[in-house]
């Protein structure tokens, strides 16, 4: 951790930024979001194991755009959605250095994006093991039972939007399901309009998202979003031999078209 | 009316629980399931959570759903008939083993609904529910309900209130009417007692600020730039409003399917951009900072300007909602001492 | 049993559909049932709610007179999903009415008075309300001065209206367009609101100015109402801020510890100054 903090002071004390991006201590013994402009607000800084909130939503919020150079602590995770924004063209390299902590916690120092994009195929995602027995279990199950698994899953959904609040690729200014002219998706947290708000979001990402799992760690009512999340990823990789986060030049699968896409959908 | 004291143990209590649910009554108490505590109905005593500090979402949506009809429409070719929701065949409900801040919440939400136009299908549901909340023996870093004028053995709210004193029994207040007629119908199932001190068996709690004195700090502070730094790290999601046993804003929306339609009141929240974006673009509250403040001004100086009552009872479940540790508590401790 | 759920709609025919302005219309509305009518009542300056059943609601002012009774009017530009479906229906179709809440202006407080009244664009709806309002009742007010502003000709609502006004002896019209919206016939003035006001330089001795417009005309208004002596509890205008309810529960209308829904849509400017900017 010390390593990080000295970065951070240099960097601040260098004008090499106006703001880190980081960690410090919060209440009830957790960590949360913190922003740092000077050296010695430095001295709050932490990183450690409970680090894992994706910090890069905030690159799209107020307080860095306005920032004219930043840095930030980028796990694993930050790294790839840090990439999956610059390609879709959402932040500039010039603005950002990127202090890069392996998924063990150890700092490697700043990486560029070409240095970030070999970080990251060093640094697999993460997937608990319950995670993985529970995309068994689903992979199992009939197109019907997946279904019914899901629409029940979306269930205790009370639609306030933490998941798609906490998501560094959910960036638009105006979500699709804010659109009431014509309404796509009921507003109502009803069974269906719960159904169809995150199949909607869960398509709007398939190819993009980085995995990181932040929609279901503040999903206040615990919906396994990240699980369908993963699935997806996995299927557009097998599918279309793509996958999001590991490129700041990139195309998503479901915005290209190259002459090897398989067309066994059409049927 | 005055509380009446008497005693129940632990056989009578489920015994109590089977009666309401052989007479038709729904029970709605904490049911742990996959790890996460939340009012859901129950057949038998067994079904109950009694440890879990504080269910993740609160009791509200016993009188005020996350989505509700408000009223049906069938439309033909020149007319529309309009149907209206027959509040008057909502089921009774019993809220069983709520903590008493959950109770005290259904206060500020009844402040609401209630007024000078009365939410008659609110106060449907209200008049069908009794609250029978048990004391906390234990609070946890979120809890805060001493400094709003709660505690941990609060009768406020409730019609009936429950405190563990042994392994076996609890001391019961009777609080209300209502609490009355369930003491009366079950006479055989309570035990005479004198009034007893609750204090050894609560939870300590220090009271780390006054309602009081956030509602005079707020008088000056409008302005402040304290809400664009609490506000910093918020991400912008209603988490902390859904949970909040007094949160009650919503939206109304229709949803039509052929020619017949239902119009209907769902959740909302000011810390949404949308919540209050004009058709023209203009917001007036455009950043996150003003939504926060908004939110706490609506609990701390609003409400209690237009109801004479705080809009917050001090359970704490923003804070373990939120995603990014915006800590209502913390941040209430630094507008007292501003 | 007796209807009392506050969020069901009167029914509501569209008895007459004027167009006033490109995407600008106004609706005659009567009641379909008799007792409906027969209990309602209104006062100038309060608002309902209009439902297109399946689309939602909308929020207007009543544009229409209390003195005119057995019907209300609301005028609407097409904008949002209720507005542009409210558009698309015909004379004799069946709309949803709730109200009317708010608080209203105290025009019985202004008996005796000069009423200067100053609209811009589409914010004349809520003014034609009290506007005919006084006329009707003529002889409870003094002088009456009209300054009407829009963007350009073609944006100027209730056209019969003003020359109507225009042809009464007992009202000083004064219309006026921005720069660049005039045409070949424009007969009134060229110039935005308060530079005309300034221009005009009408009496604060004994008068209530009223004053409904886009945020940015209000704001230039009032420094020129200050100047001619106005006082902030003679200056009197409406807010409009999103609604659902319009009944101060849904939470979102709030300027401050003021509903505008509840406590509004009428404020005096001394009001306005005690609110903070979240409007």
């Amino acid at each position: 951790m010390e390593d990080i903090k000295k970065l951070a002071r240099e960097l601040l004390a260098d004008n090499k930024v106006q703001l880190v991006l980081g960690f410090e201590n919060g209440t009830a013994n957790r960590v949360r979001p913190a922003f740092f402009t000077t050296p010695e607000a430095v001295d709050k800084l932490i990183y450690n194991e409970f680090c894992i909130q994706n910090i890069a939503l905030y690159l799209k919020k107020d307080i860095c755009q306005h920032a004219a150079s930043l840095a930030i602590t980028a796990n694993p995770n930050v790294v790839r959605s840090i990439l999956q924004l610059a390609a879709e063209n959402q932040i500039k390299e010039e603005k950002i250095k990127i202090i890069g902590i392996t998924h063990e916690g150890k700092c490697v120092g700043l990486l560029d994006f070409k240095a970030a994009e070999e970080f990251s195929k060093t640094q697999p995602k993460g997937l608990k093991d319950e995670d993985k027995a529970l995309i068994e279990k689903i992979q199992a199950m009939s197109l019907e039972e997946k279904f019914d698994y899901w629409v029940e899953a979306f269930s205790p959904c009370i639609k306030c939007y933490a998941c798609r609040a906490s998501c560094p690729m959910c960036y638009c200014g105006k979500c699709n399901v804010e659109s009431n002219n014509p309404q796509w998706i009921p507003v109502a947290p009803h069974k269906y309009g719960n159904m169809e708000w995150h199949m909607m979001r869960a398509m709007h990402l398939a190819g993009r998202c980085i995995n990181c799992g932040e929609c279901n760690r503040s999903c206040p009512v615990d919906i396994p979003l990240n699980i369908l999340s993963y699935m997806l990823s996995d299927f557009v990789l097998e599918e279309f031999e793509s996958e999001a986060g590991l490129s700041a030049v990139f195309t998503p699968a479901l915005s290209s078209y190259t002459m090897v896409d398989k067309e066994n959908f059409i049927k | 009316m005055e509380i009446i004291n008497k005693l129940i143990d632990k056989s009578a209590l489920a015994t109590l629980i089977e009666r309401f649910t052989k007479s038709g009554k729904e029970v709605f108490a904490p049911v742990k399931s996959k790890g996460i505590s939340e009012f859901a109905r129950v057949e038998t005593i067994q079904d109950i959570d009694f440890e879990t500090i504080a269910t993740k979402q609160s009791a509200k949506s016993l009188v005020f759903p996350k989505v509700e009809k408000i009223l049906s429409y069938e439309k033909t070719f020149d007319d529309v008939i309009v149907n209206n929701v027959d509040y008057t065949q909502f089921p009774e409900v019993i809220a069983f083993g709520n903590r008493p801040c959950d109770a005290a919440g259904f206060i500020p939400l009844d402040a609401i609904f209630a007024g000078e136009l009365v939410d008659e299908i609110f106060k449907a549901r209200l008049e069908k529910l009794t609250v029978i909340s048990i004391s906390c023996k234990k609070a946890d870093d979120y809890c805060f309900c001493t400094s709003v004028n709660g505690g941990p053995g609060n009768t406020t709210g409730s019609d009936i209130l429950l405190t563990e004193t042994t392994a076996d029994e609890y001391f019961v207040e009777i609080v209300t009417e209502k609490g009355k007629a369930i003491l009366d119908a079950n006479t055989d199932l309570f035990k005479d007692t004198a009034a007893i001190d609750k204090t050894p068996f609560l939870a300590k709690l220090e009271q780390q600020f006054t309602q009081e004195v956030i509602n005079e700090k707020l008088n000056g502070i409008f302005e402040s730039d304290i809400w664009d730094k609490q506000a910093m790290r918020c991400v912008g999601c209603g988490a902390c409003a859904f949970v909040c046993p007094a949160c009650g804003c919503f939206d109304i929306q229709d949803e039509t399917k052929g020619k017949n339609g239902v119009r209907h009141r769902c959740w909302d929240s000011c810390g949404f951009k949308i919540f209050t974006l004009h058709t023209s673009g203009h917001n007036p509250r455009e950043k996150q900072a003003q939504r926060w403040r908004q939110r706490i001004y609506h609990k701390f100086s609003y409400q209690p300007e237009q109801q004479k009552l705080f809009g917050c009872v001090g359970c704490g479940r923003c804070s373990r909602a939120c995603p990014s540790d915006m800590n209502i508590a913390e941040h209430l401790k630094e507008i007292a001492v501003l | 049993m007796e209807n009392t759920n506050i969020y069901v709609p009167y029914k509501m025919k569209i008895e007459k559909i004027t167009e006033e302005a490109p995407f600008v219309k106004t609706f005659r509305l009567k009641f379909v049932n008799e007792e409906d009518a027969s209990k309602f009542s209104f006062r100038t300056g309060q608002f309902g709610e209009y439902s297109v059943y399946g689309e939602g609601e909308s929020t207007f002012c009543i544009a229409s007179a209390p003195t005119r009774e057995g019907y209300i009017e609301c005028t609407f530009r097409e904008a949002g999903r209720v507005t542009k479906s409210l558009a698309n229906l015909d004379e004799g179709d069946v709309i949803g009415f709730r109200g009317p809440y708010g608080n209203i202006f105290p025009i019985e407080e202004w008996k005796g008075k000069n009423l200067l009244f100053i609209a811009g664009g589409i914010a004349l709806p809520p003014m034609r309300s009290v506007i005919w309002n006084c006329l009707d009742l003529r002889e409870n007010f003094k002088d009456v001065t009209i300054l009407y502003g829009a963007r350009s000709v073609s944006d100027l609502v209730y056209k019969h209206e003003l020359a109507e006004w225009n042809a009464r002896p007992d009202v000083n019209l004064v219309t006026t367009v921005d720069p660049g919206g005039e045409d070949p016939d424009w007969k009134g003035k060229v110039g935005f609101v308060p530079t005309i006001l300034s221009e005009m330089s009408p009496s604060s001795e004994n008068t209530i100015a009223i004053v409904c417009g886009p945020p940015i005309m209000i704001k230039f208004t009032f420094p020129v109402l200050e100047k001619l002596g106005f006082t902030d509890e003679n200056v009197f205008t409406t807010l409009e801020n999103r609604m659902k309810c319009g009944f101060g529960k849904c939470g979102r209308c709030n300027v401050g510890k003021v509903f505008v829904c509840k406590d509004g849509p009428v404020f005096t400017l001394k009001q306005m100054k005690e609110l903070p900017n979240e409007y």
